[in-house]
């Protein structure tokens, strides 16, 4: 009967643990349940933050301020949205507005975090090994290097690849500029993080998307004519 | 008795407990295979990749095609829809500063199937949205080798049509379905390539390089008019330089160029 029980207990402990994996967004690994600092109604959290920071670092534009996030609708998601992780480029829907950052910087752990990352790396013309270190920080709280963890968790199938391939990338390039931005845009997509950029531009506005589902796209201009002589084959 | 009555009670809350975890789980999978990029690999791993055989929906149906327009220094290229895939990269923008277009051939929501501007002609990949910006494009351009004629169309009225000089036999134009890589106003309006030249995504069956480029195929103007309307080039597509300064202010990159014998 004590065989019995234990092994109950132990299918029971094992689900109880399953199901605290699975209900952990994925952002909130290695992390301390960041609070919106990134605008994703507290499921960016720490590492969106990072990544956040990473894509303004490593794109040439600035790093997101915290306190600013709210006033950059284009480049956010909406709060309301599912466990923030929901892929707004889904055929057929278009980004949607995001509503008024009201999470209080002051309040939230992550932003000082994202203050030290642009601090230190406007400080470091080549931020390879920096950011290479960043990368590691976002393997080991995703939890990448943990054996068989990515078997355990679907989400890490997703993610880990994507840090391994930053990883790499920042070994191969000794100036780790601007190239990687893409990289980073990467994990802010799969993550659902408010660093990633709008989808497609110009960004609808709220007038023209009373039902949510404005056309993803603008029209194309004409094409602008750069003055050089050409070599085709004539 | 007592006591053992308490430690049933207690494993049949663990149980329920950990049966309600279980059930948890499996539709949290289940939520995550429908989102992810892997979960659609399946499907998007049937879509046609390298030559591309069909042209894109837009394109074939008379609708407006989707321009993805590079948004990031470096755009990376997949065989698969798929992250775990080790891919190839593209430069965002030209030499000259042109930003890399791709003609969408199918939307996928997160992942891209696109035309790519690269040998061999007709390559198809699989771009992240995430890395460019889509426009939408309602110009395509018809070419009919046999006809030598060219047609540009607006939606689904004619623009402009006009008889064109095609490649020779020894130096053929490619047939297939192509787009607009760059636009270049000549330094010499009056040289063999006209006041402007369309770089289009095709290149050469037979020259590897041509003018210290890598054979590509142009839409531009003519020194020449006299040879508009038969088979003289070298595999570029020469129309009047009226038409080519006409199409200069309207065509945006990306627009599709579809090439018929």
């Amino acid at each position: 009967m004590r065989r019995f029980r234990t092994c109950w207990q132990v299918i029971a402990l094992s689900g109880l643990f399953a199901a605290g994996m699975a209900a952990t967004p994925v952002v909130a690994f290695g992390s301390t349940a960041g609070s919106g600092c990134s605008g994703s109604a507290g499921s960016s959290g720490v590492v969106g933050s990072v990544v956040s920071s990473l894509n303004g670092l490593l794109g040439g534009g600035s790093a997101p301020s915290c306190s600013s996030q709210g006033s950059q609708p284009s480049q956010s998601r909406s709060s309301q949205e599912p466990s923030g992780r929901a892929d707004a480029t889904t055929a057929g829907q278009a980004p949607q507005t995001k509503a008024a950052q009201t999470a209080d910087p002051a309040a939230n752990p992550a932003c000082p975090a994202v203050s030290q990352l642009s601090s230190l790396a406007s400080q470091v013309p080549n931020a390879g090994a920096q950011l290479q270190g960043l990368a590691g920080q976002l393997s080991s709280g995703l939890g990448c290097s943990k054996a068989g963890s990515s078997a355990a968790n679907p989400v890490l199938t997703l993610v880990c690849p994507i840090v391994h391939q930053i990883s790499s990338a920042l070994t191969q390039v000794p100036q780790a500029g601007p190239q990687l931005s893409g990289l980073v845009t990467q994990i802010g997509s799969v993550l659902g993080c408010a660093a990633q950029q709008p989808h497609h531009s110009p960004a609808p506005s709220p007038s023209s998307t009373p039902s949510g589902s404005a056309p993803r796209t603008a029209p194309a201009p004409a094409a602008h004519a750069v003055t050089a002589p050409a070599n085709f084959t004539g | 008795m007592e006591g053992r009555r308490s430690r049933w009670a207690g494993f049949i809350v663990w149980a329920g407990l950990g049966a309600a975890a279980i059930a948890i789980v499996i539709a949290w999978v289940v939520v995550l295979a429908g989102r992810s990029p892997a979960g659609r690999e399946t499907a998007a791993a049937q879509g046609p990749s390298g030559a591309a055989a069909s042209p894109a929906p837009g394109i074939a149906s008379g609708r407006a095609s989707l321009v993805a327009v590079a948004r990031v220094p470096l755009v990376h290229l997949y065989q698969t829809p798929s992250l775990a895939a080790s891919p190839s990269v593209f430069q965002g923008r030209s030499a000259l500063g042109v930003p890399a277009v791709f003609l969408v051939k199918q939307d996928d929501g997160a992942w891209l199937d696109v035309y790519v501007a690269r040998r061999p002609d007709g390559s198809t990949t699989w771009i992240r949205s995430s890395e460019v910006t889509l426009q939408k494009d309602d110009y395509k351009v018809l070419v009919s080798l046999s006809l030598h004629r060219l047609t540009a169309m607006s939606g689904s009225r004619i623009l402009l049509r006009t008889p064109v000089a095609t490649g020779t036999a020894a130096t053929p134009t490619p047939v297939g379905t192509y787009f607009i890589t760059e636009l270049l106003r000549q330094p010499d309006p009056s040289g063999a390539y006209g006041p402007y030249a369309y770089g289009l995504s095709a290149f050469s069956n037979v020259l590897s390089s041509f003018g210290g480029g890598p054979g590509q195929i142009g839409l531009h103007g003519t020194d020449e008019p006299a040879l508009i309307g038969t088979a003289a080039s070298n595999g570029c597509i020469r129309v009047p330089n009226a038409v080519v300064e006409r199409l200069a202010g309207e065509l945006p990159l990306g627009t599709p160029v579809v090439i018929t014998r």
